[in-house]
């Protein structure tokens, strides 16, 4: 079965999932904390804070990689920390193509999930806690049931985006065989090779089918989730 | 209980609620236009709105001391409330829904009492039913289970009926009785439908514009505060807790009250009604007519004599309070040129007349139901 795949492309396979895999756990809680913060809490430069949040969102993903470059790059402060104290390089690495896929599929799960919580009717919870539960038991078996399925949502989709990253991966953490190139960047890769496009339209193929997959679980496990809250 | 108010403010966006008040009886009605305030008050009580200023306490416990930085959280005041919509959670079945409260309290309300809310609101044949699937009279009648299982030691009542059509309201109310005669838990409902109200106590509460416009039994409010402007049109009605003492001609019910001189009244009967049976039953002021003689030459059926004990002055309608014996008072609506006419005074003999088919009947399922 694996023989049909060549050792490039099961790495390109392998290193999209171990990335996307690893941006997604990694950006949850935070996504999950900052959805909470914005749909439940009132504070000032709160406008201000989910415009900053979503920047990645509206930003080319090369300006992003840019921008992280800058920031967490070998020559700049946090970048050169990490390598002299942490033995950790950033850029160029795995580890960097994991930090710009977090950094640009962020904002897309942070609205999901902060619409989620918006949409999870609060006066559930006032009736909770008028039967008198307290405030982590109200969350943990009110809120959070009735935003479950658009957290899922929330977070197939950040998985996705990562999937999907290209110009911030490339832009930081360049396009290493083995490395950092996964999917899209070897399907770019190829389509610079003369006689490759049979190659890279298997993997456009295996792309395709991966996204195609990722949008069907999503959807069954939405059906699921309704059904067992109930209908509508 | 004892409710207590003490210069309790809370901004609203077109008046200010101020609550100076003490709330005793057990049962009470909350009544007043929409946007007097209802709804806050007893958001108030439950904790779900915070005040700018003030001070409440219940038996004793203080709720909130805004000077005081008092604020007991809504949790941990054990004040139940029941919604306008039945708030059921829609990820939990009627059975679930009914034990929210169970999985957290201290003591855990045991398997008897579970079964007995359950068989006192017919809940049985629900249990196991998605709350999506349930009618609006059974999600109210599982929220009110719900409640009471939470062991509260006030329950709010936020216009249950509001969001179930009329008839399924007369279905929900014998549910009150048997509930304030059951568990003997202290009431506060709020209905913008005084008749409604009226069929559960007589001690009631009249908000205006965020103010308490009157406090007291309903011919006090009607006498001493305006309670009609505030309460607009067919507010006001009567209502008596009545037995059934005989069915006379197949289509005839003959009630009365229990104590020594009461009067009869007459009904149409109703399949299911049976001599023995409590009822409640309800005569608008506006359906009373009012004469000085005994005329029996009428087909109205109830014919009660009684005394004019004061009459109301309102610009918009006039009323006139009639002693009928056995510690009981009509409310009949009375033009002033009538009053001239007939020259009637405090003290007058008069005969009310009313037809059987006016007096609207309630079976009153909680006196016999448990």
């Amino acid at each position: 079965m694996l023989s049909i795949f060549t050792g490039e492309e099961i790495s390109a396979i392998w290193l999209s999932f171990k990335v996307a895999l690893s941006s997604t756990l990694a950006i949850m809680p935070f996504a999950l904390g900052f959805g909470l913060l914005l749909a439940r809490r009132h504070f000032p430069g709160k406008t201000l804070l989910d415009s900053f949040l979503c920047l990645p969102l509206v930003m080319p993903p090369v300006t992003t990689g840019y921008l992280l470059l800058i920031f967490l790059g070998r020559r700049s402060f946090i970048g050169s920390f990490c390598e002299q104290f942490l033995h950790l390089r950033l850029s160029f690495t795995v580890m960097g193509a994991i930090i710009a896929s977090a950094v640009v599929s962020f904002p897309l799960m942070l609205r999901a999930i902060k619409i989620a919580f918006e949409m999870a009717d609060r006066r559930y919870e006032d009736a909770a806690a008028t039967l008198g539960a307290p405030p982590l038991w109200c969350f943990m078996k009110v809120t959070l049931p009735l935003a479950l399925p658009g957290l899922i949502n929330g977070l197939i989709l950040g998985f996705a985006r990562s999937l999907g990253e290209f110009g911030a991966t490339i832009t930081f953490a360049g396009n290493i065989e083995g490395e950092t190139r996964t999917i899209p960047l070897a399907v770019f890769s190829l389509m610079q090779t003369p006689g490759q496009e049979s190659a890279a339209m298997k993997l456009v193929i295996i792309s395709v089918i991966i996204s195609f997959a990722a949008m069907a679980g999503s959807e069954i496990l939405n059906r699921r989730m309704r059904k067992t809250l109930g209908g509508e | 209980m004892s409710l207590e108010f003490h210069g309790v403010r809370l901004p609203r966006h077109n008046f200010t609620l101020t609550l100076d008040v003490n709330i005793d009886d057990d049962v009470t009605g909350v009544f007043g236009h929409s946007g007097a305030g209802k709804t806050s008050l007893l958001h108030l009580i439950a904790g779900l709105e915070r005040p700018s200023a003030g001070r409440l306490s219940f038996n004793g416990r203080v709720f909130f001391d805004v000077k005081k930085h008092i604020w007991v959280p809504p949790h941990l005041r054990r004040i139940g409330m029941v919604f306008q919509h039945a708030r059921l959670f829609p990820h939990l079945n009627v059975r679930k829904n009914l034990l929210f409260a169970s999985s957290f309290m201290a003591e855990k309300p045991d398997r008897k009492f579970f079964n007995e809310v359950v068989d006192l609101l017919e809940l049985a044949p629900l249990l196991e039913h998605a709350v999506t699937r349930i009618s609006g009279g059974e999600a109210q009648r599982t929220a009110l289970g719900r409640v009471l299982l939470s062991k509260p030691e006030l329950l709010l009542l936020d216009e249950p009926f509001s969001a179930i059509d009329m008839t399924l309201r007369r279905q929900i109310l014998p549910f009150l009785w048997r509930i304030r005669r059951h568990f003997n838990i202290p009431m506060l409902i709020i209905s913008h439908d005084l008749p409604d109200i009226l069929r559960l106590t007589d001690k009631l509460l009249l908000m205006d514009k965020g103010n308490v416009a009157g406090k007291g039994s309903l011919t006090e409010l009607v006498m001493e505060h305006n309670l009609l402007s505030a309460a607009g049109h067919a507010a006001a009605i009567n209502v008596f807790d009545l037995t059934i003492s005989a069915i006379e001609n197949e289509d005839s019910v003959v009630m009365s009250a229990n104590t020594g001189q009461a009067p009869k009244f007459y009904g149409l009967a109703r399949p299911g009604m049976h001599s023995g049976m409590n009822v409640k039953a309800a005569i608008a002021p506006e359906d009373i007519l009012i004469s000085i003689r005994n005329d029996a030459n009428t087909s109205a059926r109830n014919i009660i004599s009684g005394k004019i004990v004061n009459f109301s002055d309102h610009p918009a309608r006039s009323f006139c309070r009639i002693d009928i014996g056995g510690g009981q008072n009509l409310l009949a609506e009375i033009t002033r040129d009538s009053l001239h006419r007939l020259g009637l005074q405090i003290g007058s003999e008069v005969f009310c007349i009313f037809k059987a088919s006016s007096l609207d009947i309630i079976p009153d399922n909680g006196a016999t139901g448990s």
